[in-house]
Order: structure tokens, then sequence, then C-alpha cells
């Protein structure tokens, strides 16, 4: 087994608000090795955008505190890692897309000038970025305006030379999303970190820019990891995936195994309530109340109040994370074992 | 035949060119000659991707925007005709949940103030006072699951679940016979639009409404519609039952989404223990 | 993070007010000069409410003379000194808080008043009926405010009203094109449309919907403009347009101590700086409250 791209162990991150002390991650476990791409799933307010932000550091602090836990990228330890060299890693080695691909962009520049510029500063920390295909002599504008427009073509947007002199209204939704896929992937990066890519985006689209982060694993064996709400994203994207609940990882593993036989209570939950093929209206199985507050967390599991498996044990004590299956991790004292399922 | 209770016809949508300082902007033909019907009682699922013309058509069902060519009928009355006054009257019978459940209700408002509102807009045909607002408000509220001590809550200090709930109670309020949902669910968990899907589901069933539920969601619209019609740049490009579109469709777009549309087989339930 | 807070919220019976304005408060709070701001304010609207009477020399207010007593330095007896016709500075000072503060309030108040209806109506009208509007507001606007409340004092005759009035016919039209920009966001809003498929009147929609919605704005503006109202008034009193003598007002206070210029220099100190604190104090009130109730609009 190849040696872990990224590592995140017993993470705990709090944030001070007005009603107090808030502990939005309490003690995430993490593991991306190079060609998987991990889904990251859970309702609003799990701490799932919140983890991926913490692995670029992009949480400010105050208020938000890293009390415990360690964040490794290839064996470096970023919680310790000084800003300037963050800040390097993030353009270079680490690539982040993010859900509105409207807001990422500047309306009043060209796109070739916001990817120049990302090459740029990329290759300020890497010079040889800009070196493959253009000559030196012509200049390391001209150098990265080149690299811009390679990118453009790889994430399939057509006649990309002619399109670096647009400006991003001229562009539509999916679009936008490619160019900003464009511009995470110009620094070559290692891990690409996707916070909700394309629920903004029409299905067709989605389609297309889910097929794209694929074939950018195949061809440069890149991890990625890929918070969304859509299990069925997970399904056809991913390769593993992470369950995530009011701040702690509660089901991990491949993605066939976690689908098809999920064992946590909550992920048989949130996949009862897809609506399915077959269906009988008025039988889809919503999953009552919310999340918890996360300032005064019920003590012991923190689905206990929802979940209908819950007992005196799952109300006293967090359950460690336990195996279900080589590679299938759950927390949970009473995981749902069964068969395989066929087919809904 | 029945006679449906709203009858599209032939209905276009252009918005003219704009000449402006830094050049001209050509004419965009939102809807291109769209026809469809409702018939009382069923859910008409409208699905289409966005610039499909989708909600160009619920405004101008809403007769917030007139269209250019055709005609809309509800129950058989030419919208365009009606006066001011008729309108009005209309309004009370045709009603929106919206799909932003987090912008669609007014922040300065409480709840109690939101759900009675078309109560008060409408207190000519619904004769209530005060009084009668508030038992009416607090027995909506009930209604769609939530309680009478919500009602002097302002919106901000509820989920986004529940807020969907609010409007839907306010949609109820002036007593609708149709009732438009535009994508009601698109912002919500899973978990919570399971709820809110199962929620209309229980009003249809009591209240005996009809539905126009447009989405793009298409897992959405097979759950919870009986015919659908499928709708892209302007042109309606397919219309029927739900199981014959979803089982077979014939139009290349109706099979272009249907293949698009990630799916995820999920194991049957289980009894807890 | 406040999102956080809303299960809570809604499932936590309470009073609700209360809890808001507690959670303004402790955002109010965690700026400094904002607190500042609201003490330096407190201190100046309780002077205009007491000030002629807590003044140590209430007789000077009510322009006793003593020609004995003129031009005296600053001493522990006039703290500030005395002026030319021997009365108290500090008193006098004291006293002319009121003038200043209750037409500082006045221009903004009629000001406000004045260009929200024109600011609503054009943005929630537009068609014709804005570009009227507006263009009338941008030809006010090219007109230099304190020459136009001059022409407008001028043409009124002196007196407290009239300053007031002049002075807030040149200042209606920043709100207005305020108003204006608000009302035509507001007017977007999923709300206001649902209010319309309702069947609300447009007057409903204006007053019930879109107006509410764009009063933090307005407060936050008329709380920075207070300052400048305040240095208005007390420049039309300064050219000798406003409040005539006897009654103590800051500007011509001011008017009257530059002719001793420098030999009687604190004859000029306590007015001076009683308006450097009261616009200093409003501004920086303002800055806090736009951070409570337009956090967009921060920085």
């Amino acid at each position: 087994m190849s040696e872990a791209l990224l590592e995140i162990r017993d993470l705990h991150l709090t944030m001070s608000s007005f009603d107090g002390l808030a502990h939005v991650l309490n003690g995430v476990d993490l593991t991306v090795r190079r060609g998987e791409v991990w889904g990251v799933v859970g309702e609003s307010g799990c701490g799932k955008s919140l983890t991926g932000l913490s692995i670029s550091r992009l949480v400010p602090t105050p208020p938000a505190r890293y009390p415990q836990g360690s964040i490794r990228f290839e064996g470096e330890d970023l919680m310790r890692l000084a800003p300037h060299r963050m800040q390097a890693l993030r353009g270079k080695r680490i690539g982040m897309i993010f859900q509105d691909p409207t807001t990422n962009l500047n309306p009043t520049v060209r796109i070739g000038e916001q990817l120049v510029d990302v090459a740029l500063a990329a290759a300020s920390h890497d010079p040889s970025l800009l070196d493959d295909a253009t000559p030196q002599q012509f200049g390391r504008r001209r150098q990265a305006r080149d690299l811009a427009a390679r990118l453009l073509e790889r994430v399939g947007i057509p006649d990309a030379q002619a399109r670096l002199a647009s400006y991003p209204h001229e562009f539509s939704g999916g679009m936008r999303q490619r160019v900003l896929i464009a511009m995470a992937l110009i620094g070559r990066p290692d891990l690409l970190i996707a916070d909700e890519p394309t629920t903004a985006l029409d299905v067709s689209v989605q389609a297309q820019i889910l097929k794209l982060i694929q074939s950018m694993v195949a061809d440069h064996d890149i991890g990625v990891i890929l918070i969304t709400h859509n299990l069925g994203v997970v399904a056809e994207t991913c390769t593993h995936v992470a369950v995530m609940y009011a701040g702690n990882v509660v089901e991990t593993g491949p993605v066939a195994a976690v689908i098809e036989r999920p064992a946590h209570p909550y992920t048989r939950a949130l996949m009862a309530a897809i609506p399915m093929r077959d269906t009988p209206r008025g039988q889809l199985q919503g999953l009552p109340g919310v999340v918890p507050d996360l300032i005064r967390p019920p003590p012991g599991c923190r689905f206990a109040p929802r979940c209908d498996r819950a007992t005196a044990e799952c109300r006293a004590r967090f359950p460690g994370t336990g195996p279900v299956a080589p590679g299938h991790a759950v927390a949970c004292y009473h995981p749902v074992r069964q068969p395989k399922i066929a087919d809904g | 035949m029945v006679e449906p209770i709203l009858e599209i016809q032939g209905v276009r949508k252009t918005y003219p060119a704009r000449r402006s300082l830094f050049g001209r902007s050509a004419a965009v033909d939102a809807l291109k000659g769209v026809s469809l019907a409702v018939t009382p009682g069923e859910s008409f699922g409208l699905v289409g991707e966005s610039g499909s013309g989708k909600t160009t058509l619920t405004r101008s069902i809403l007769r917030l925007e007139a269209p250019t060519a055709g005609r809309i009928l509800f129950k058989g009355e030419d919208m365009a005709r009606l006066g001011p006054k008729a309108l009005r009257t209309l309004r009370a019978r045709i009603q929106i949940v919206f799909q932003d459940p987090y912008a669609s209700l007014n922040p300065r408002m409480t709840v109690e103030e939101i759900v009675s509102e078309p109560m008060l807009v409408h207190r000519d045909i619904l004769r209530l006072d005060r009084a009668g607002r508030r038992d009416r408000a607090a027995e909506l509220l009930a209604l769609v699951g939530l309680s009478t001590q919500h009602l002097a809550r302002n919106p901000h200090e509820f989920s986004g679940g529940q807020r969907q709930r609010i409007g839907i109670a306010r949609a109820l309020a002036a007593g609708p016979e149709l009732l438009l949902l535009d994508e009601p669910t698109s912002a919500l968990d899973v978990s919570v639009q399971a709820q809110v899907l199962n929620l209309l589901i229980d009003l249809q069933d009591r209240l005996g409404l009809t539905y126009l539920f447009i989405s793009h969601d298409l897992a959405v619209v097979r759950y919870l519609c009986d015919r659908v019609a499928l709708i892209h740049s302007g042109v309606l490009v397919e219309e029927g039952p739900t199981r014959e579109i979803f089982d077979a469709p014939q139009s290349d777009y109706a099979r272009m989404l249907l293949g698009a549309a990630p799916k995820v087989r999920v194991p049957p339930a289980t009894p807890s223990g | 993070m406040s999102k956080l807070a809303d299960p809570i919220a809604a499932t936590a019976a309470g009073p609700v007010r209360r809890e808001k304005l507690a959670r303004a408060l402790f955002r109010f709070r965690q700026s400094r000069l904002s607190l500042l701001g609201a003490a330096i304010v407190a201190l100046v609207l309780f002077f205009a409410l007491l000030g002629s009477v807590l003044a140590p020399y209430p007789d000077d207010v009510r322009g006793s003379v003593s020609t004995a007593a003129r031009f005296l330095a600053p001493s522990a007896a006039h703290p500030f000194g005395t002026n030319e016709v021997g009365q108290d500075v500090l008193s006098l000072t004291m006293a002319g808080t009121t003038v200043s503060v209750l037409a500082g309030f006045g221009v903004v108040i009629i000001g406000s008043l004045l260009g929200t209806l024109v600011g609503a109506v054009a943005g929630f009208a537009g068609g014709l009926v804005d570009e009227a509007l507006m263009r009338f507001t941008d030809l006010v606007l090219t007109i230099p405010s304190l020459i136009l409340a001059m022409a407008i004092a001028a043409a009124l005759g002196p007196g407290f009203e009239n300053m007031v009035l002049a002075i807030s016919l040149s200042w209606w039209p920043g709100y207005a094109r305020l108003v204006r920009g608000e009302v035509l966001a507001a007017r977007e809003e999923v709300y206001v449309t649902a209010a319309r498929a309702i069947g609300a009147s447009p007057a409903r929609v204006l007053f019930r919907h879109i107006l509410p919605n764009c009063l933090s704005p307005i407060i936050v503006k008329m709380s920075l403009d207070m300052g400048f109202a305040i240095l208005t008034v007390a420049g039309l009193g300064f050219i000798g347009i406003g409040v005539r003598p006897p009654t103590p007002e800051w500007g011509t206070l001011l008017s009257t101590a530059r002719s001793y210029m420098p030999d009687y220099w604190w004859t000029a100190m306590a007015p001076g700086m009683a308006m450097f604190l009261a616009v200093f104090g409003f501004n920086l009130l303002g800055d806090g409250l736009r951070d409570v109730l337009d956090p967009r609009g921060r920085r």
C-alpha cells in the first residue's frame, strides 16, 4: 500500500461565538492516498466544509482554535507550518474548488489574466512549471499564458487560446466551474479539495465536471476530497466515502462497501431519505430532528438523540471507531450487520 | 374528460433586444410556444435545467409577467382578461412555494405576520377578523408540523426545513386550489427533503390540492408527480405519465437527462433492533 | 457561525427580543472605538438636555454682562476663561449644546424623511418617475450644500426653524440616492415576489416588505450624518446666518472668538473642542452601528 498523501488524525476544532464555545470538529480521522477520490458526506452543519478548509488552513483563527490533532501532508505537519510555507503549499500542491463559480472569479478581470496570475504565483515556488512547453526566451508572462491555455483545453473549454480574453460573465456556470478547476490544477496539485463543486450546476454539466475530476485522478495520480451532500454523486464518482455527523467521521470505507452495506444508522437514514426508482408515494423515510447544538452537544454518541437503535451505552460514551469489514470502519455500538443487498 | 384547472396555450415570451452605450444584446426567446394542461387533483412535474424557461413560465402563471403571445387559462378563464379586482381574487387561488427558504421569508416579520398576511390581503374573501386570523395561523402551523409557540418568532431562528414549512403554511393561508412548487426542496438536505416531500403528499391528500411541481431533480419528480413535462430552451420536449417517461423516454433530451442524473442503489429498510 | 445557534433558538422558549438585543450589544462591544463613540454621544446628549441648568454661571447663559471680568484667562473659577463681555466660556459652550444637537437632529430627521420618500418612490416606481426624481436629486447635489443652505436661509430669514429647514433642504439628496439603491435591491428579493404573488397592494409591498428592510443603512447614515449636521449648523452660525445671540450656539461663539485671536485664544477653545468631540463621537457611533446593523458595509 502506498504512503498516505494526507493524514488527518484526531482533529479537533472549536469556534467561539456569542453563545459559547462550539465543538465543530470532534476528533476527525481521514487518510487519503494517491489515486483515491474520497467523498465526504453529511447534512449541513456537520463539519464537512470546515474539514476541507482546515486542510488548507483557511479557517480564521480566532474565532477558530485547534486544541488537538494533526494534519500531515506527505508526512509534514500542516498545523506547525509557517504561514508563508503554507501559502506556497496552497498555491501549488493543494488545489481547492468551491461551490459557487460566480463569486470566486473577479468579474472585472479577463479569465486569462486571472489564470496567468495564479500560474506566475505557482511558478514563483516551482519555476519548472512554466518551462515545459514554451522556450524560456518568450518571457515568463507568455509562458504562463500558454500554460493557462493548455489547462483550459484540458478541462474541456474549446478554443481555449481565444477564450483567455473573455470575462467571467461571458461564460456559463459550468464553464466558470471549469475555469476554476483549471485554476486549481495550474500548480499541478497532488491533492484536490472540491467543496460541493457541482451543487449549483445542472445535472448534465455536473456529469461532465465529475468525469473531468475522475480523469484528473487517472492521468495524474492525485488524491481528491469531494465534499458533497449528494450520495448519488459519491456513488458514481468516488472510490471511498467518509460520512460525517456533527463533527465526527462516523463511517468510512470503500464506496461499494458503504453504499451496499451501510453499517452506521446515520448512513442508513441518509440513504433511506433518497427517493428511489420504486419508492412508493408517501413512503420516503425522512430523518426527524436536526443536527445537535454543537455548543452543548449530547454526551456520548452525538447521533443518539435521533437514532432508533440508541441505548444507554450510546448516550453515555462516544463509541470508538472499529472495523466491520476490511477497510470499512464505523463508530457505533450497534452497527447494522446484514448480507449484501440486491440492487434497488 | 375533466376540465383542466390550468391550461397553457401556445405561450411565448420574448425579452426584447436592449440597446445600451456599450452595444446591444439580442432578443431572447425564453418560451417558444408552450402548451400544457394540468387537471385538478394531480401533481404535474415540470422538469428543466437552468435557462430552459421554467422560471419564466412560473412567473407568467402567477401573472408577475405577461406572455408575449398565447393564453393562460385558470378554470377556463383567460388570466390576461381579468381586471385588477378579479386578478387579486385569483391570486388567492394560485399560490407558490419558493426554492430558497432563506430568501423567501421577510426577515423583519414574525411567523404569525408572515402566515396571516395572505388572510389580511384577502380579508374581503376570507372574512376573518384579527382573532380569526390568529386561530387560522395556528391551525396552519399545526398542519405543516410546527407549533403555536413558533408564532412570535422571526424566520432567522428556524432551520431550512422549518422555514420551508412556514413558506408552505403561507401558501395555504388563502385556501388555494393550485400550488406552484418551485424547486421547494433543492436547497434542503436529503433528510429534510424527505420530510417536506411527505408533508406535501399528505397535504395534497387531505386538502385535494393540485400541484405544479417545478424541478430539475428527476428522482424527486418521479417520487411525487403523476405526470411530467420536460422543457428545454423554451420548448416542451416530452410530456406524459411519469412512469412512461422514466421507463421509456422518447426524446434524446430526456434520455440525456436520465443518463446524467447520479443514481444510488439503496438497501431496503430493516426493522430496528 | 451564527447558523449553529439556530436550532437551539428555535426550540428554546424565551424572550426573543431581549436575546436579539444582547446579541447586538455583544457585537457592538467587540469594538472599543464604538463604545467610546457611544460614551461621547451620551455625554453630548446629556449636556444637550441639562447644559444650561448645569452651567456654573447660569446668568451668563441668559445674557448677563460683566465688563469687569472680560477676557479673563483660564483659571479655577473659569476653566476656559471669559469672553469679550465677561461671560464664562464653559457655561456658554455647555448651554450651546442644546441648540447644536437639536438643530442636528432636526436636520437629519427632516432630511432623511424627505430623502427616503423621494428615493423610495423613485426606486419603487421606476421608469419616468425614477428618471425625473433622480435627475432633480442630482441637480440639487450639484449645488454645494452650504451655499444652498445659505441661500435658502437668507431667503427665509434668520431663526432656528428656518436654519434647520434650510439645511434639511440641502441635505436630503444623499438619503434619496441611498434609499433608491436599497429599494432597487430589496425589490428583487424573493420575499417581495412572494408578497406580490399573494396579491398584496403596491403600497403594502413598499411599506411592509421593502422599506423595513432598508432601515439599517438609513439609521447608520443618520448617525454618521449627525456630526456633519452639527458642523453645518455651526458653519451657518459662524457666517452669521444661524441662531442670533444671545442664544448660545457653538458656531456663533467661534465666530465671535475669531476676532480676538490669537491674544484671547481661550475664547475659541471650549466651543471648538465641543464641536470636535460631538462630530467624533457621532462618527464612531455610526461606524459601530454599521457593524451591528449592516455587516455587509464593513470596511
